[in-house]
């Protein structure tokens, strides 16, 4: 599910070899890629790019990883972009483990260029517990393509030993009676009370030591950064989208989005033109006369030769205006680059001329976490 | 001449005239006042001046003469002390509850060293003003109109230590004094209240001194009680030890033996508990002991197990990311690597192709040049030979020339320059034809089309003869694999489908995903 792990050998190599190819020549699959134009890399249907999105976590080699019971201990580490050419936009950082409330560390920065590291310091409470503790940190990051902007989240595991107040130290006891000791009083026997002491610089690493980061998909939907908190659900990008009711030149075939995680809906037609249609649509909105079925040229040519967006970002689908006016969701007018998140059961409505209007609803089929098919319903 | 220094005759004066022997004799007096003391010069009944720590020089000869001449003067000098004095009195009254107080007030007075002057309306005609005279002209009104009313509002068990009365008399002796003394040149800076015992205080000090002494008592007949107590106890002891030895004396020796062997028996019964108790209590101890030991062992040593079993597992990942991240670098640096020789391979070609399709262009060039110059040189030679031949000559030796080089070519060539197309036209019919292997009636019905299109104008260039001949194949046969000649890119085949032309080694087209035909 983090990368290409969703796809055969002959998958990759036919997309290594040809950028252009949008199924595996070997099987068939769908091969859906990097939304970026300049990656356009193999991405997993709820994946993220590989090669855009690499966070590195490293502890600082004068971290102190080794504490005892009741200690506090302020931990360096060093996070890296190793993407060549994508910047992050770290949005937080929380820390929790064992024994530990999840809080926010506090970071001063935000931006991680391509093949960049900042440091940052994790500081952990009073360890309670004795043995190996663990520190998570969970790293919220954003990155920017062409068109979409993906939040996800990471998370790394660190071992912290915590020694007991005085690992080796025996403290007995012993009531030893008079008739041995001539006096029958209370001696306290310690044989390494003291001398045990050692300095929290002999802990330190000396070396940077890195730290595994894995994809916190389960943090990400309860957080609300990805997916639909309420439907507990995510759409993968290999999503089924369904158009019911379209005229059967104005939409595009049923099935997943192959070019992109971007419908692009207007009144201009699918098809391109060097001169009169140099965009074309994927979903083309216009205003048909109800018993004839004719097209309404003159309630159409109201409509925005590009209305809006339907955008799959953050494993959301959401509706981005894209210029011109009259389109309303739920009944709530959208501004030009206002964009919101689509759920099951909204209406979308596309006013046009002399009062018409086209509306259609979206439907979502959740199956096992996932939205299997997503329907885009005409109703006028 | 050295002066002195004038002083009061004693501590009670507040204010005395200087004797006016002082200002009589022949020789000149010289008089000082300190600062402490004011002196008041009054001549002919007028007060000339005040001084305070001032030298004055009385008498003399001169003084004298100015008397004889200018007539003598009544000359007085009035000495007042500065410093503040303390005059005490007893007053008495009753208190709110009907008893008799007592008290010693002692008031501060001061002569007013801003008015000075004042203090002559207390000063009696001759002498002196006293201390005992400033009080005893003050004391009546302060009786009446502060003591008293004052203390008939509180009760006499509440005097002692009540400070706020303390303030409340010296606010209403203060407004007294002012009243008495203000334009008298005297003022009050303090006022103190001793009070004397009064009945009931006495009476609280004896019921006091009662109960320390009932107290006293009482103690003293606690400890007879418990001294005769003591002897009584003592007494009945006494009596019992004797009671004792006297039946001891009358016991047996038999029976003596047996009481000391049930005392030993006892005594060794309680020592060998003791031992086997105390026997008991370390062996619990030891066991104790052990127990505590042998956990800790144990906790230490799982801790250690776990923490290395964690680091194994830990150890083990970190293993295999690292054995997982070595495979795809490989993978990655392989498949660039064949990337890059397969991008040098098709570079490499292209460039060869391009560069063998430019040698034969230019030598296809140079070829019809050079013919083009040998038929221009042999037409001028035979121009200048045959001048003088006959026209039908010439004509002849043409077509005899024609008929010669179409000898040379193919039959298609013959029959497209026969309908008057243009030689690389044939040539591209002829390649293609053979190509394809089209049968004749085919490649006649085609040359036909050609032909057609040549002569409307609608084809001159091969690449509208190549595009006319694509099209022709298309529509008269089913959809084909084309490969093309040379080392250009992989043959491709067209999908079906989309009618995009993906590689003919596709089993899915790439672009659309439709299974094709060879899958």
């Amino acid at each position: 599910m983090g990368g290409s792990d969703d796809y055969r050998s002959c998958c990759r190599t036919a997309a290594a070899d040809d950028p252009g190819a949008i199924f595996c020549p070997g099987c068939g699959q769908a091969l859906f890629r990097c939304a970026a134009a300049d990656c356009r890399r193999l991405v997993a249907p709820l994946g993220h790019c590989t090669a855009c999105v690499s966070l590195g976590l490293s502890l600082e080699k004068s971290a102190v990883v080794k504490a005892r019971l009741g200690e506090c201990l302020r931990v360096p580490f060093a996070l890296r972009n190793n993407a060549s050419v994508r910047p992050l936009s770290i949005r937080s950082v929380l820390r929790d483990g064992t024994g530990l409330p999840q809080e926010a560390v506090p970071i001063t920065w935000e931006q991680l260029d391509a093949e960049r590291t900042r440091a940052f310091t994790v500081a952990t409470g009073p360890f309670v517990n004795s043995g190996i503790n663990s520190l998570r940190l969970t790293i919220v990051a954003t990155a920017a393509f062409d068109k979409v902007e993906e939040t996800y989240a990471f998370s790394g595991d660190l071992a912290i030993e915590v020694e007991g107040a005085d690992p080796t130290q025996v403290v007995q006891n012993f009531n030893l009676s008079g008739a041995d000791f001539g006096t029958a009083g209370m001696i306290v026997a310690n044989p390494r009370a003291s001398g045990t002491d050692r300095s929290r610089q002999a802990d330190a690493l000396g070396a940077r030591a890195d730290v595994a980061l894995e994809r916190a998909e389960r943090f990400e939907v309860e957080r609300g950064y990805r997916g639909y908190d309420r439907l507990a659900a995510r759409i993968p990008r290999n999503v089924e989208f369904v158009y019911v009711g379209f005229p059967a030149g104005d939409k595009p075939p049923d099935g997943p989005w192959l070019q992109g995680p971007v419908l692009r809906c207007g009144r201009n037609s699918r098809t391109h033109d060097a001169r009169p249609n140099t965009e074309p649509n994927d979903l083309c909105l216009r205003i048909y006369d109800p018993p004839s079925g004719e097209l309404d040229r003159e309630a159409s040519a109201v409509i925005s030769r590009r209305v809006c967006d339907f955008v799959l970002q953050n494993d959301r689908l959401y509706v981005r205006s894209a210029g011109g006016s009259g389109l309303e969701l739920n009944g709530e007018r959208l501004d030009a680059g206002n964009a919101r998140v689509v759920n099951d059961g909204d209406a979308v409505t596309v006013q046009g001329g002399h009062g018409k209007a086209l509306s259609f609803e979206t439907g979502f089929r959740v199956s096992s976490g996932l939205v299997t098919q997503v329907r885009f319903t005409k109703t006028s | 001449m050295p002066s002195t220094n004038l002083t009061l005759s004693d501590n009670q004066t507040v204010a005395e005239y200087v004797p006016a022997e002082a200002f009589k004799g022949l020789l000149q007096n010289r008089i000082g006042i300190s600062t402490d003391h004011v002196a008041l010069l009054i001549r002919d009944g007028e007060i000339v001046d005040a001084f305070v720590g001032a030298h004055f020089a009385i008498g003399g000869i001169w003084q004298r003469l100015k008397e004889v001449l200018g007539g003598p003067h009544a000359v007085r000098l009035l000495v007042a002390d500065l410093k503040p004095f303390q005059v005490e009195g007893d007053v008495e009254g009753l208190s709110n509850d009907g008893v008799t107080v007592a008290a010693t007030v002692a008031i501060e007075f001061q002569v007013n060293p801003e008015a000075p002057a004042n203090i002559l309306g207390l000063m009696p005609e001759h002498g002196a003003l006293t201390k005992p005279d400033v009080y005893a002209r003050a004391l009546p009104h302060l009786k009446e109109r502060v003591f008293r009313t004052t203390l008939a509002r509180v009760a006499a068990a509440d005097i002692r230590g009540n400070t706020a009365l303390q303030d409340k008399i010296q606010a209403d002796v203060l407004l007294e004094v002012q009243r008495l003394f203000g334009d008298l040149g005297v003022l009050i800076r303090a006022v103190s209240m001793t009070w004397a015992l009064n009945d009931a205080e006495r009476a609280a000090m004896q019921q006091s001194a009662s109960e320390r002494e009932q107290a006293l008592l009482d103690y003293r007949y606690q400890c007879k009680k418990r001294e005769i107590q003591r002897d009584k106890e003592a007494t009945e002891f006494q009596i019992r030890t004797d009671v004792d030895v006297e039946t001891l004396k009358l016991t047996t020796e038999d029976e003596l033996k047996h009481l000391i062997l049930r005392e030993e028996l006892s005594f060794i019964d309680a020592r060998q508990a003791g031992v086997r108790e105390q026997e008991l209590k370390k062996l619990d101890h030891e066991l104790a002991l052990l127990n505590v030991e042998r956990r800790a062992g144990y906790q230490k040593a799982l801790e250690e197990a776990q923490n290395e079993v964690e680091r194994v597992e830990i150890r083990r990942k970190l293993r295999q990311f690292e054995l997982e991240i070595e495979a795809m670098t490989e993978e990655q640096r392989l498949r660039l690597a064949k990337l890059r020789e397969d991008q040098s391979l098709a570079l490499a070609s292209e460039a060869r192709r391009q560069q063998l399709a430019s040698l034969r262009e230019m030598g296809a060039i140079d070829l019809d040049e050079k013919e083009r110059d040998r038929r221009i040189e042999r037409e001028d030679r035979l121009a200048d030979l045959d001048m003088s031949l006959r026209t039908g000559q010439q004509a002849g030796q043409a077509e005899l020339e024609r008929l010669r080089i179409q000898a040379q070519m193919s039959p298609d060539q013959i029959l497209a320059i026969s309908a008057g197309l243009s030689p690389e036209v044939a040539r591209v019919f002829a390649e293609r034809a053979k190509v394809t292997s089209i049968d004749v009636d085919k490649r006649e019905q085609l040359l036909r089309e050609m032909v057609q299109l040549s002569t409307q104008g609608r084809m001159a260039s091969e690449e509208q003869a190549r595009f006319f001949f694509d099209k022709a194949m298309q529509a008269t046969a089913a959809p084909s694999v084309v490969v093309r000649a040379g080392s250009g890119p992989a043959a491709t085949t067209e999908c079906p489908e989309c009618h995009r032309r993906p590689p003919v080694t596709d089993r899915f087209c790439r672009y659309c995903g439709h299974a094709l035909a060879g899958a």
